[in-house]
């Protein structure tokens, strides 16, 4: 349950029980320390905590230093948030996320929304590519715009053409559905994604009606899944 | 002079990258994206070479590749397939069709399979 906890340094003792009764309410144990080295000595016996909140001005070594020294010496990674004054300005390159004291209730939901957006980022780098450029790679011999091009393609024709397989599956069209399918089976199989091109070939071959719709509707999915990663990692906006 | 191919396929990917490749490799590439329009194509313009897919809208592949076989005997044809088109692929050999190529093709399996065909039916023409 290491990766529950959230680790706190913050020197001043009236600071220090505030932002514990904050997260009172939290789903975290809260672990509070007076000096940064309690806090690396208790990761480096327990492991990765959550969250680390680090004040700026902690001692012996400051916010910036412990996180430094984790992260190059210990070769720990965690969130972290510093802990700045009011008045101080921002210029850190490598701050993760700051909160600012006074603590108050908006604290709690400033660290909710930066543990959001740390398990969204998260997410985001576990899931699988559902498409690869490396045959239009190849094909082009490196051109970027023809693979740019090409999946700009691949978005438009494909959307147009599910729309067509929608159609054509709500007006009980099946060989008009099955012959879709077999068209766009190419357009999958040239973004490498072995998913897409199985669910066409199993739409081509497919006997009964609930079957096509089921598969009609994983397409589609996978579709999508495609399309966002794509908009993702090329800023295509084709609408 | 450079010779002219013409690309009988309605996935635009296949033609985009048909094109891409061709033009690249020195040929003058037109594209359809049906029988019918390639029929019009073929009426008025000449072809070195044909690329057709076999399922496409309004006239069907073999309709097509008959339709070619009947009135430009000497233009080669390789089919455009899928690898689970196999009876399909031995009719359209059948009817006489030069060589096939899997999409998504190979770029090199491409190059090698046109380049074959054209010197194939120069050899012809001469003979």
């Amino acid at each position: 349950m290491n990766n529950k906890k959230i680790i706190i340094v913050v020197s001043n003792a009236e600071e220090r029980t505030r932002i514990k009764r904050i997260l009172n309410n939290s789903p975290f144990v809260v672990l509070d320390f007076t000096d940064s080295m309690g806090a690396i000595q208790w990761i480096m016996e327990n492991g990765n905590p959550q969250l680390l909140i680090l004040e700026e001005s902690s001692s012996p070594l400051n916010g910036w230093q412990t996180m430094d020294y984790l992260r190059t010496e210990l070769k720990m990674e965690h969130p972290t948030l510093i802990v700045i004054d009011s008045d101080t300005e921002i210029t850190n390159k490598k701050l993760q996320g700051f909160i600012r004291k006074p603590f108050s209730d908006k604290t709690a939901l400033e660290i909710e929304n930066f543990l959001n957006t740390v398990e969204l980022k998260d997410k985001n780098e576990e899931l699988v590519k559902s498409y690869s450029t490396d045959y239009l790679e190849e094909l082009s011999e490196g051109s970027k715009e023809f693979v740019a091009e090409t999946l700009v393609l691949f978005k438009e024709s494909v959307s147009g053409r599910l729309n067509d397989l929608k159609i054509a599956l709500e007006q009980n069209n099946f060989d008009e559905a099955r012959k879709i399918a077999h068209s766009i089976k190419p357009s999958f199989q040239m973004v490498l994604n072995q998913h897409g091109r199985d669910l066409c070939q199993s739409m081509e071959t497919a006997k009964k009606e609930e079957e096509l719709n089921t598969l009609f509707s994983e397409l589609n999915q996978e579709f999508q899944l495609i399309e966002t990663q794509i908009t993702a990692d090329y800023q295509l906006d084709i609408n | 002079m450079k010779k002219k191919i013409l690309v009988i396929e309605d996935n635009p990917m296949v033609v985009k990258s048909l094109e891409f490749k061709l033009t690249k490799e020195g040929y003058e590439v037109t594209t359809a994206i049906d029988g019918r329009s390639a029929m019009e194509e073929l009426e008025t313009n000449s072809f070195d070479l044909i690329l057709t897919d076999l399922m496409l809208p309004f006239v069907s592949g073999s309709q097509l590749i008959e339709h070619i076989k009947k009135n430009y005997p000497t233009i080669p044809i390789i089919v455009l397939s899928t690898a689970t088109q196999e009876d399909i692929i031995t009719d359209a050999f059948n009817m006489g069709v030069d060589d096939f190529i899997s999409k998504p093709f190979s770029p090199n399996e491409l190059t090698l399979r046109v380049k074959r065909s054209l010197g194939a039916s120069k050899k012809n023409i001469h003979s």
